[in-house]
């Protein structure tokens, strides 16, 4: 079946649409993020982009918003030609963008924050009376917040209620939400979703942009779909089935998305992690993690769920060793012999057999300066004070051909690869050193939804073959719960719920928000 | 119409040659502009710059520009800006001059009487040959172990004098751009102390006078015959930059060190602590620099150390700034230190024949050496910067 | 004793008003996010300026105006370059110190010859009482300004999310460039007027290499006073009495029978300048307060942007 069935084009052709692009254009290094791709936004709709990371979508929409600059191509706001070089180009032409992180400097007030999007504040005028302005307007629109807040003590909801209320300020026509609701609790969500309905019944348009099918079902009017750089098509969300639009998201993978079933071990064998009362500090110097106890078995899988922010980030760190814990023990039980490895230090306990994949994956655990040969050699149980480049280059020449990872050669640098092949690397060196256990935090994230699942498989059948035991936290729940033994979630730095697998999605959720 | 910069595709190899190259003719045309405004011919400008190119004085340049290019490439490339080399020099040549004072050799009065017959003994030199009060130096070992001991302590003290900065940007994050610069003017100020009290020459009567006494001239490295450049020096450039291109090519430390200045992250991620390759950057690079400065004293040129009149004339010639030229125009690749060494060694001694011409030919118009070294080298710099984002960007221009 | 003090602080006072504005001049500047490793070559470059005008227009404040000025413009093309390039702040910082001292003895070596051989007196400010202490006052009234600028008013707030998060910064709708201008004129501005009096009320003359590294002193108060315009002057006055107390101290030691020479108290402001940064780091409420902006000395290009 071509994509072209899909290519169903809008009736509307009397309403102008209020944004338009035409024929973009645009690469990176390594990659084509976007070609010849084409949209249309029309007045009071609610327009979902939906597609799989590494689509384009959030490339189209850092164009739109003035950040990149397309290759070729030509953007139309109400009509007219325009050249968007920055986001001020793109506010004053009516479109304001929500973002997943929001966009506020942390250091500062709200009311500091919302000065400098305000253009009837000059610059000299104080900031006292930005406050007043803002505690009326607060008023008007129904979005409370002390203004005279500083945005870092704010929850992550409420920031993105400031960047709702900034939008409704700036006279905003088009409110962009780029994946904005992604990590918002589902009650939370709705709250979101019932806004941009609210926006749209006044006649503003609304551009979600996401990577989840049911949302862009829910909320949307009309469904752009984008893979691999290109449009697949646009629907209208009343006319289309969930089915179809996975069809247009994945395309032939589909069936490898499918395919989806673990082999696992019914029978684990003797613990060998044990922590016991661990308490561990924050950068902020208050206790992230407060007294977590847990084992894990030889070939088991402990995945922990959460809410980012919970203390899952300094629970792994904790037991990479690059976190000192405070109180409690942690123990390794290798071949009989327990070792307590508690602040033993990240290179002691990297050599006795530990693999860690970092959370943001990409940014720590690889170097895209360096070839894949020397990201591979320099982890120290690789290595001693020698290099043997031919042992290095045969083990490269092995995960490359066993993890296929697309690269012209072993030497060549890191930062030709594309992302999901970066993260195999890694993956792949450090499942070459988990001789014991491996830890890991969000270790798909920015992974397309195929190389995801590799990445899963690759874990749970070493798990299951080597006996290798994981320790997985993430803030993707659909991860945890695909391939744990043993689900634990974690809120406010304990374990307020431990499950075994097969316990259902809704009564872990619960726990996490409670 | 806008001018709009943009991350090229791919990054450009032409420009890896062509960049330094082009950054160097045109800091040289704005330095020729500049001498210009104020009556120098460009002509004269350009035909000294250029004489520099072919005179024997340059090797010496040459030699000392790479070692000091691979010290501060080594730190460059671990993303460790040290721009105090200066003061690691200084302190090579302090404990090189300690050695080859002190303990290699000693200074001692003896009566003039006595003094003919200090004349032709082997390992006794006489020094100061004062009617009063003459001073004779006393070999205490053999010379070759001396000099050995000088360079060896020289680049000691240079290393441990970059780990103050080192430690402080790995344990505390303060910026070693500014401590390295800042702990060279205490370098110059304690070398003036050293000298003028510690290290004081016997030799030394007036009281105005603060110097050491000359090294014993069997300590003095060996000029090659012809030009101002010693066979130490050439050797040790030539061991030096064999042994870190080899580091960096065969050993894990060398791996990781060019690592950290990709990636710091990486090594935390993988178990290793960043910071001690920090420390290790830096004593290395300041090891280099030590023994560069134990090279400056030991030249048989030199002998000796001067207090330092004026801060912009110390004995390290600036080179440690220089150097900096050296190590950027190479891009920070090893490589072409050697190449990047010759054409800066060229035009440190262009600048300083224009100068000996400049103040013969037209003394009015009073040129410093400060001025001749620092605009050529600060207008070489700026332009290199701004066009070296050439190799990653592309300017662009939209409708 | 009221007239003791006095004395001490008249004493104090020009050494105290050039250390002070300079280090205000660069947290203004670091505040916005550029990592300032220009200001000692700007500072002697300074220093040569304010010289070279003085004996063409003899009058100390005009020279010192005009010497602010073109300092002011010196900052501006740093803040242009910074970020609008992708490049990094310490090279153009250190490359642009090089240029400095260059131009520095390059202006001002020969009219040091001049002024000697024609016997020129120099018409710099009289260290009185009442010269003194105008700008002492001065100084402290531009610091309060300057801290209400910072913490009080929309610009202020702009210049710190620009220093903060240049890219959230732009995305609430600030143009980065001209906010850095602004801050960076003003800081190079102060810097400039710094190095003109340190010159017109400390010196009173020029000699080859006069105000290298004073720069670098001003930087370290600077950091060590978190970039705090109030703090600073706390600092200030610690370095201030370092420089104009340290001979003082000599004499004292001298009395116990330790000598100290000439060299260790020239060295010692410098010393201190590496050092007392640390105790603030050291001391870990003071460290988060006075950490630097996030964004300070980074490269303003994760993304493309237009010239």
């Amino acid at each position: 079946m071509s994509t072209q069935t899909f290519f169903s084009l809008n009736g509307e052709k009397s309403l102008n649409p209020i944004i338009s692009a035409r024929g973009l254009w645009k690469s990176f290094p390594g990659v084509v993020a976007l070609k010849d791709v084409s949209l249309d936004v029309l007045p009071g709709e609610i327009h979902a982009i939906l597609g799989e990371n590494g689509a384009g979508k959030s490339t189209l929409l850092k164009i739109l918003y003035g950040i990149y600059v397309p290759d070729k191509g030509d953007l139309f706001f109400g009509g007219r030609k325009v050249v968007v070089t920055s986001p001020q180009d793109a506010v004053r032409n009516g479109l304001v963008l929500v973002s997943q992180v929001p966009q506020l400097i942390d250091s500062l007030t709200v009311a500091e924050n919302l000065s400098l999007s305000l253009s009837q504040f000059g610059y000299v005028s104080s900031v006292r009376k930005v406050s007043k302005f803002l505690l009326e307007k607060g008023r008007e629109y129904g979005v409370r917040v002390d203004p005279d807040i500083e945005v870092w003590k704010l929850s992550y909801t409420q920031k993105q209620l400031v960047e709702v209320l900034r939008a409704l300020l700036l006279n905003a026509k088009v409110i962009a939400f780029d994946e904005a609701t992604t990590l918002l609790p589902h009650a939370e969500k709705e709250k979101l979703y019932d806004f941009m309905k609210l926006f749209k019944s006044k006649g503003g348009s609304v551009l979600l942009v996401t990577h989840k099918i049911p949302e862009a079902m829910e909320v949307s009017d009309r469904i752009t779909v984008l893979r691999r750089g290109e449009v697949v098509g646009t629907v209208r969300t009343s006319e289309t089935t969930l089915d179809q639009v996975r069809y247009m998201m994945f395309g032939e993978r589909l069936t490898q998305l499918n395919s989806g079933k673990y082999e696992k071990l019914g029978e684990k064998g003797s613990e060998v992690l044990v922590v016991r009362d661990l308490w561990v500090r924050s950068d902020y110097g208050v206790y992230a993690v407060k007294g977590v106890s847990f084992s894990v078995r030889k070939g088991e899988i402990l995945g922990i769920a959460g809410v980012a922010g919970n203390g899952q980030l300094e629970l792994i760190q904790a037991l990479a060793g690059l976190r000192k814990s405070e109180r409690g023990s942690i123990r390794l039980r290798i071949n009989g012999n327990e070792i307590d490895v508690t602040n033993k230090g990240s290179t002691a306990i990297r050599r006795l057999g530990i693999g860690y994949i970092p959370d943001e994956p990409v940014k720590k655990g690889v170097s895209l300066d360096n070839s894949i040969e020397e990201n591979i050699a320099v982890h120290p149980r690789l290595t001693r004070f020698l290099i043997r480049w031919g042992d290095v280059k045969s083990l490269a020449t092995d995960l490359v051909r066993e993890f296929s990872i697309v690269t012209p050669s072993t030497n060549a640098k890191a930062k030709v690869l594309s992302g999901g092949n970066l993260m195999k690397v890694l993956v792949a060196r450090e499942l070459t050193v988990s001789k014991v256990a491996l830890v890991a935090y969000n270790p798909t994230r920015g992974l397309d939804e195929v190389s995801t699942r590799y990445v899963r498989r690759l874990i749970v059948s070493k798990a299951v073959s080597e006996g290798m035991c994981v320790v997985v936290a993430s803030e993707d729940l659909d991860e945890i719960m695909e391939i744990s033994d043993v689900i634990a979630v974690m809120n406010s730095g304990s374990f307020v719920g431990v499950f075994k697998s097969g316990v259902s999605r809704e009564e872990v959720e619960r726990v996490m928000v409670s | 119409m806008r001018l709009i910069v943009v991350k090229r595709v791919k990054t450009s190899n032409l420009y890896y040659v062509g960049i330094p190259v082009l950054s160097i003719l045109a800091g040289l045309a704005l330095s020729t502009l500049i001498f210009a405004s104020i009556g120098v011919p460009p002509d004269l400008f350009i035909s000294e710059i250029l004489a520099g190119f072919q005179s024997p004085q340059t090797l010496r340049y040459f030699a000392l520009l790479v070692i000091l290019g691979v010290a501060l490439t080594m730190s460059f490339r671990a993303s460790i800006w040290n721009i105090g080399a200066e003061g690691q020099m200084i302190w090579g040549m302090l404990a090189g001059g300690y050695i080859a004072l002190f303990v290699a050799a000693q200074s001692m009065y003896v009566s003039p009487s006595d003094l003919p017959n200090y004349a032709n003994v082997p390992g006794v030199e006489i020094i100061d040959a004062s009617p009063v009060k003459p001073v004779i130096s006393v070999l205490l070992m053999d010379p070759s172990l001396g000099k050995l001991l000088m360079v060896l302590f020289g680049m000691l003290a240079g290393g441990l004098w970059a780990l103050i900065p080192a430690v402080l940007k790995a344990y505390l994050d303060i910026d070693e751009v500014a401590s390295t610069l800042i702990l060279n003017y205490v370098a110059y100020q304690l070398f003036n102390h050293l000298v003028s009290y510690n290290l004081r020459g016997l030799s030394v009567q007036a009281r105005q006078f603060f110097r050491t006494d000359r090294m014993n001239s069997a300590l003095l490295f060996n000029l090659i015959p012809g030009t101002s450049v010693t066979v130490q020096e050439v050797l040790m450039a030539v061991i030096f930059f064999v042994s870190v291109v080899l580091m960096y090519r065969y050993t894990a430390v060398g791996l990781r060190l060019k690592i950290i200045g990709s990636n710091p992250q990486l090594l935390r991620s993988v178990g290793v602590d960043e910071r001690r390759y920090i420390l290790l950057a830096m004593f290395l690079s300041g090891m280099l620099a030590g023994a560069a400065g134990v090279s400056i004293l030991a030249n048989p040129g030199i002998g000796k150390l001067e207090k330092i009149a004026n801060v912009v004339s110390p004995p390290t010639m600036n080179l440690g700034y220089t150097a900096i030229l050296v190590s950027w125009l190479s891009i920070l690749d090893l490589r072409f230190v050697p190449i990047y060494a010759y054409i800066v060694a060229s035009l440190f001694q262009g600048s300083s024949l224009l100068q000996s011409e400049i103040n013969s030919l037209f003394p009015e118009l009073s040129l410093t050496g400060a001025a001749l070294t620092y605009i050529p080298i600060g207008s070489i710099l700026v332009v290199y910067v701004i066009l070296r984002i050439f190799t990653e960007y592309s300017v662009r221009i939209m409708r | 004793m009221i007239g003791e003090i006095l004395n001490v602080i008249i004493a104090m006072s020009p050494i105290f008003v050039f250390l002070y504005l300079a280090s205000l001049g660069n947290s203004l500047v670091e505040k916005s996010g550029i990592l300032n490793l220009a200001i000692d070559g700007a500072y002697t470059l300074g220093v040569a300026l304010v010289f070279t005008l003085l004996v063409f227009v003899n009058d100390p404040t005009l020279a010192l105006l005009i010497t602010s000025l073109l300092i002011g413009l010196l900052g501006v093309l740093i803040a242009f370059l910074t970020t609008k390039l992708p490049i990094s702040h310490g090279a153009v910082g250190l490359s642009i110190q090089f240029v400095g001292y260059g131009l520095a003895s390059f202006l001002a070596y020969p009219m040091s010859l001049k002024v000697r051989a024609e016997r020129i007196s120099l018409n710099t400010y009289l260290t009185i009482p009442e010269v003194v202490l105008t700008f002492l006052t001065l100084s402290v009234v531009i610091g309060v300004l300057t801290y209400l600028l910072i913490y009080r008013t929309k610009l202020g707030a702009a210049i710190r999310a620009v220093g903060e998060n240049p890219a959230g910064a732009s995305a609430l709708g600030i143009n980065v460039l001209k906010i850095r201008i602004v801050a960076t004129f003003l800081g190079y501005v102060l810097i400039g007027s710094a190095s003109s009096l340190y010159l017109l009320l400390y010196t009173k003359n020029w000699q080859e290499g006069l105000g290298m590294g004073y720069g670098w002193i001003s930087f370290a108060i600077s950091l060590s006073s978190g970039r705090h315009p109030l703090v600073g002057i706390a600092t200030s006055i610690i370095f201030a009495t370092l420089i104009r107390y340290a001979y003082v101290l000599q004499d004292v030691l001298v009395g116990y029978g330790i000598s100290i020479s000439t060299f260790i108290v020239i060295a010692l402001p410098f010393i201190a300048a590496v050092f007392i940064p640390l105790v603030v780091t050291a001391i870990p409420q003071l460290r988060r307060r006075f950490a630097p902006p996030k964004h300070l000395g980074k490269i303003f290009f994760s993304e493309e942007r237009s010239v």
